[in-house]
């Protein structure tokens, strides 16, 4: 093992530990009923959106049909393991 | 939990691969999937490796990359209503990811509040994406086909599926449209995951208009 390697290795976990805590601690400063808090309702999916969103946008015709595939289900089943896997067989069987 | 732990162990083995490729050893790829835990910043940082690496540029993109945890550990607050002296709270916050935080979130809103679950959930991704580091730094290569199994796909499907598990109002939907729409505009024109972190404070100006 090479020293150069361990301090970026350590860096990189130091602050990715940080960024992991930092928005936790900093939110209780701001108080329980702050509405910065209240305004968090839309953050998860406005996160999950923007993450898969370019992903979604490289996708050929399989993987769209497994997009709607996944969707529609956990829209109508909330079944998390169901929308997955019929979503991968959609896109095995389109390709 | 599988579902979610299988292509993320398979991940972990990609990227144990690809960091043997660029020249880290099996211990130094390992070691930094167990000390790290963070797909898309250590992904990033091979990109960015060189032999030796320039820590300080790979430290700030690591820096970058997972300033959404930052966003995401904000969220978390109103459900993990603990003081800071929690040492239980701080230690399940290093398991956080993508993934464990939105089931977690999932789980929550159906009225589970527990730090256990983010816990218990972010040591099994943390066990999985370690341990399939170590099993693909020590594999090599060409063992697995992952486009013919349909298994770079359920990547992408984890975050539909829970993406679309958010929506319980259409309100939902257009804080989703929106945000899918600026994160698209970013990624095409600055480079880096800033995307993720644009995308994600659009989300803020919904829940502004709620109150």
């Amino acid at each position: 093992m090479r020293i150069a390697n361990i301090t970026a290795i350590l860096g990189m976990a130091l602050v990715t530990y940080l960024t992991r805590i930092a928005g936790f601690w900093f939110a209780g400063r701001l108080g329980q009923s702050g509405s910065l808090i209240r305004r968090m309702k839309y953050v998860p999916c406005a996160v999950l959106a923007a993450i898969v969103a370019p992903l979604m946008a490289m996708g050929g015709l399989a993987e769209w049909s497994g997009i709607v595939v996944s969707m529609l289900i956990m829209i109508l089943t909330r079944n998390f393991l169901l929308s997955l896997v019929a979503s991968v067989l959609t896109v095995v069987l389109f390709r | 939990m599988l579902p979610v732990t299988l292509p993320v162990f398979l991940e972990g083995a990609v990227f144990g691969i690809l960091a043997l490729k660029t020249g880290l050893n099996s211990a130094e790829a390992f070691g930094m999937s167990a000390l790290v835990t963070a797909g898309s910043a250590q992904y990033v940082s091979l990109s960015l490796w060189s032999n030796p690496p320039h820590a300080g540029t790979i430290i700030f993109a690591t820096l970058m990359i997972n300033l959404r945890y930052v966003l995401m550990g904000a969220a978390l607050r109103p459900w993990l209503d603990r003081k800071d002296s929690d040492a239980r709270t701080y230690a399940a916050l290093f398991f956080v990811g993508d993934e464990n935080w939105a089931l977690s979130l999932n789980e929550w809103t159906n009225g589970k509040a527990d730090v256990l679950f983010l816990f218990g959930s972010g040591v099994a991704l943390f066990i999985a994406w370690s341990g399939g580091t170590l099993a693909g730094s020590l594999a090599g290569e060409g063992w697995i086909d992952l486009r013919k199994s349909g298994l770079d796909f359920a990547f992408i499907a984890v975050f539909t599926a829970l993406l679309a598990g958010t929506w319980s109002t259409a309100r939902f939907v257009f804080a989703s449209a929106l945000s899918a729409a600026i994160a698209l505009l970013v990624s095409r024109w600055i480079p880096g995951n800033w995307y993720i972190l644009a995308g994600g404070l659009s989300g803020l100006a919904f829940g502004a208009k709620d109150e």
